[in-house]
């Protein structure tokens, strides 16, 4: 393991502080204390797209993850019986669970070993007979500018995505008025 | 590549320590015995002022919470949508422009929905 370049450095300490804190998501005996370690992981993640030059996929999980998700699981915690959880988390499933979590890591780590990956990116240079071709939408305007990843999806999301762009918003109404529905009931509305 | 965000992470670096720092500060002062250590009952409470703190923070929250986080996540993702468009905006045509005001007039009426529900109120 040899350090190349400054990237590297960032992205051993996100990697190490990342794992950390999901080390702490399973052994804090608070639960609080496991919600908080959960949203350091999934913020650390965001830094590690940053890397990747993922601009955009960072900022949904900054979004998603980091607003959304931790404020759902938070509610989640703030609105049940949270003292009976306090102490140690793990039953009688233990062993199903290692082995539920080794599975899985033999999986990712067969998965990421055999992946032919990519080495550095060079989108611009090598025109159409690069492997991946969305690479090169992404990372090209028309006149063949270079453009952030967010500049092409919001290209791409206001010329052919338009109407899925729409239905998205559609999808996002249904879910409010059922969320709600659900939450708050038929009965009282202001006449 | 790191550049721009280079100075993001210079940012959140300086951001980290600077309560770290203060904290390490007061603690090594603490040790050469030029901070004072003189606590009492009043120095100790948790607020300077307010209200007093009154039994256990764990108790369990009405669920009437739930609405808040559910309206927050779906105007999350709102955000989502909206975020490549106000960056792509400026090399774009009217039609963007035009597209998103409808996407924003959609969702709009989930917050008028939301509005009338009384969702906003407490109760």
């Amino acid at each position: 393991m040899q350090i190349h370049s400054t990237e590297q450095v960032v992205f051993y300490l996100l990697a190490v502080v990342a794992v950390a804190a999901a080390l702490g998501v399973v052994f804090a005996q608070d639960i609080i204390h496991s919600a908080l370690f959960l949203v350091v992981t999934l913020i650390l993640t965001a830094g590690v797209y940053v890397l990747l030059s993922a601009e955009f996929l960072s900022l949904v999980q900054v979004l998603v993850y980091g607003g959304g998700v931790s404020i759902l699981v938070m509610f989640a915690v703030m609105i049940t019986r949270v003292r009976d959880a306090r102490g140690p988390l793990d039953g009688a499933q233990k062993p199903i669970a290692i082995v539920a979590g080794l599975a899985i890591v033999t999986v990712l780590v067969l998965m990421i070993s055999r992946t032919e990956w990519q080495q550095a990116i060079p989108a611009v240079n090598r025109p159409d007979e690069s492997p991946v071709r969305v690479q090169r939408v992404i990372t090209q305007t028309d006149k063949g500018q270079l453009m952030s990843d967010t500049d092409a999806i919001g290209h791409d999301l206001f010329t052919t995505f338009a109407v899925p762009f729409e239905v998205a918003s559609l999808v996002l109404l249904v879910a409010l008025v059922g969320a709600i529905y659900l939450a708050r009931g038929e009965e009282d509305e202001v006449t | 590549m790191l550049g721009q965000w280079g100075h993001m992470g210079f940012l959140v670096v300086v951001g980290l320590s600077l309560p770290a720092v203060a904290l390490v500060i007061s603690f090594l002062l603490g040790l050469v015995k030029i901070r004072p250590k003189d606590p009492n009952a009043i120095k100790q409470d948790t607020y300077e002022c307010g209200i007093e703190a009154e039994g256990s923070a764990w108790v369990q929250f009405h669920s009437g919470y739930y609405v808040f986080a559910l309206l927050f996540v779906v105007f999350d993702i709102e955000t989502v949508f909206l975020y490549p468009w106000a960056v792509a905006l400026r090399q774009e045509k009217l039609f963007a422009f035009v597209d998103a005001l409808l996407f924003i007039a959609i969702l709009g009426v989930g917050y008028v929905y939301a509005w009338r529900k009384r969702a906003f109120e407490w109760r």
